[in-house]
């Protein structure tokens, strides 16, 4: 009936020529951005192990701040700035530490077979360290991994246990002869180093080199401004304590006492929270970087961008919507052996489990994108603790609305079912208005 | 077929030489697929670059060893359908078919526009049937229905691309 439109549609692409080299390449392209991807996977999981405190990060979508004017003068002075000024503009706090001439040059640099490396500045303060650094290639490289990365003092004093965050690395298609980032690093114990050392190990083209590099921070660092308030706020009948507010030129620190006893939520995150002064000025969460951490079961503190350049005559906190479930729903009950969700929030929001290998994996329809890993405790039928080595996001193939949050459990077996995982993200909300004095 | 099974089942475990034997093993495939929707060699070769991303950090979902490279094409097709809708560019093509008319022998241009003309369900159909030579049995696998309708759909797709050839422009107008 159709052989004659059967027979062109055979021949059509029979005879074409196929660009092998070219398919080659892409395929690799392919591949290889991939499997960086699983690094960087990776490489986020070592972060998190550093940590002492269970902190967590939220790499979150890039929000870029328009550049006030002062600030544009200010770096059109300083030759070099542009890069430092890529690495902070999702920050206000920053962006305004740097206007401030807060930011110490420090231009310490090493270089080793071809490659250079130099911590071209840093912003310091009691709470945290960011180290702005450079990579500087006499060939073109299209990938570079910073691997283990070590902050050590010089000064007799020692530096307290801190978390880090050490950037991404640099990856390219084309080829790159230089590279900008920064470490951050933030501590347990207030900083009163002065003369540190660091050591960073790159990873160039398969091979290892490590650079040791020794620098001075000069400038006086500024001291916190606290803010006591000690103040119950109340929304949607679930109670919370603003205990204090920490103003540093990083960042600022919100102390919160969670989980009232009467309250019959458990409260997880705070999605709606920022600062604004009386010129109706906000300062809202961290972008890309530690967006709060846990100090024990109910208290938590949360980081804003900092406005401690700015001497506001009134300030606020405006709270208005906290992610939280019923206190006995706070967990996901999966049965690993028949892959079936014994027990969820009502609402059944997760609509399938899975397990592949030492992979738990529940997906979730959210009506908008909700990108946290869900979850951060996972026991087993004993209670016993099991460790999560890595933690996935990602979209289902067959359809794109729906999420699948995975958790792997190396060592994960039939035996441990049913398993446990409490979270500490969930689509549904309380929400409110509360305006809160802080000054 | 039992080896490539076996290939499949060492990239879902996370052997990437075995991940990369199989994406050469159906590379032709997958450019021809990316080719025949897309229709430049540079969008394709992206295409291919793009959906052995996809490929790799979705393996775990593969769930039919047997079934890996109509999996391959199907992401293939997704992500070529999903860059035609950015670039409405079926409609562009619409506009130069009506200016041929109708021609007595059909050039390979005139094929490959009349293709881009069709509607996303036929275009899927054409070309698993046609340029991946696949069996009836294997596309209702791959588009997930029954061999009935993959026959009924194939009908259709084959009468809506011989309209679009021959008709003077009358499915064109619609």
């Amino acid at each position: 009936m159709f052989e004659k439109e059967e027979e062109q549609l055979k021949n059509l692409y029979d005879n074409i020529q196929v660009p092998l080299d070219s398919l080659d390449e892409a395929i690799f392209t392919g591949f290889q951005k991939a499997s960086l991807d699983k690094m960087r996977k990776s490489r986020r999981k070592k972060w998190l192990f550093n940590m002492t405190a269970a902190a967590i990060i939220l790499v979150g979508f890039f929000t870029t701040i328009r550049i006030s004017p002062a600030f544009a003068d200010y770096i059109s002075v300083i030759p070099g700035m542009e890069k430092l000024v890529d690495l902070i503009r999702d920050d206000k706090g920053k962006m305004l530490a740097v206007e401030n001439d807060y930011y110490e040059k420090i231009g310490v640099s090493q270089e080793k077979n071809g490659i250079k490396f130099t911590i071209d500045g840093a912003i310091a303060d009691e709470n945290g360290l960011i180290l702005f650094y450079s990579i500087n290639t006499k060939e073109k490289l299209k990938e570079v991994y910073t691997e283990e990365v070590e902050l050590e003092s010089l000064d007799e004093k020692e530096l307290g246990e801190s978390s880090a965050m050490l950037g991404t690395p640099l990856y390219s298609e084309k080829g790159k002869t230089s590279h900008s980032e920064k470490f951050e690093f933030y501590f347990q114990t207030p900083l009163e180093v002065k003369r540190f050392e660091i050591k960073v190990g790159l990873k160039v083209k398969g091979q290892k080199e490590v650079f040791t590099l020794p620098f001075e921070l000069k400038k006086e660092i500024q001291k916190k401004k606290t803010y006591v308030l000690d103040k119950e706020v109340e929304i949607e009948g679930q109670k919370f304590t603003l205990s204090k507010v920490d103003v540093y030129p990083i960042r600022i620190a919100v102390h919160v006492k969670m989980n009232h006893p009467q309250n019959t939520k458990k409260l997880l995150y705070f999605d709606g929270i920022r600062l604004i002064d009386e010129h109706g000025e906000t300062w809202s969460k961290i972008a890309n970087g530690f967006t709060n951490s846990g100090i024990s079961d109910d208290e938590e503190i949360i980081y804003l961008q900092s406005n401690y350049f700015r001497e506001p005559n009134e300030l606020y906190l405006e709270i208005n919507k906290i992610q939280a479930v019923d206190k006995d729903e706070a967990n996901v009950v999966v049965d690993t052996q028949r892959a079936q969700i014994l027990k969820q929030p009502k609402g059944n929001k997760f609509i399938a489990a899975r397990v592949e290998g030492d992979q738990i994996i529940l997906s979730m329809r959210p009506k908008k994108e909700f990108s946290y890993g869900l979850f951060n405790v996972v026991r087993d039928k004993t209670g016993e603790e099991i460790d999560i080595t890595e933690t996935s996001i990602s979209h289902s193939l067959e359809d794109e609305k729906v999420i699948e949050y995975g958790v792997k459990l190396p060592g994960l077996n039939a035996e441990m079912s049913p398993i446990s995982l409490e979270l500490v993200y969930f689509p549904s909300w309380i929400e409110g208005n509360e305006k809160i004095k802080v000054k | 077929m039992n080896a490539d099974e076996k290939l499949v089942r060492d990239a879902i475990k996370g052997d990437d030489t075995a991940f990369l034997q199989l994406i050469q093993l159906c590379k032709i495939d997958l450019y021809k697929t990316a080719l025949s929707f897309l229709r430049n060699e540079e969008e394709a070769l992206e295409a291919v670059q793009e959906v052995t991303y996809r490929a790799y950090k979705n393996i775990h979902t593969v769930r039919d060893a047997a079934y890996f490279k109509t999996w391959l094409i199907r992401i293939m097709i997704n992500y070529s359908n999903d860059q035609l809708k950015k670039k409405k560019r079926v409609v562009l093509n619409e506009e130069i078919l009506k200016l041929h008319g109708t021609v007595e022998h059909h050039t390979e241009m005139e094929l490959k526009d009349a293709m881009s003309t069709l509607d996303e369900r036929s275009r899927e159909i054409l070309t698993l049937k046609y340029f991946q030579d696949m069996k009836i049995k294997d596309i209702a696998v791959t588009l997930q229905c029954p061999e009935g309708t993959v026959k009924t759909w194939l009908n259709k797709a084959l009468k809506a691309l011989r309209d679009k050839l021959e008709g003077n422009g009358g499915d064109l107008h619609v």
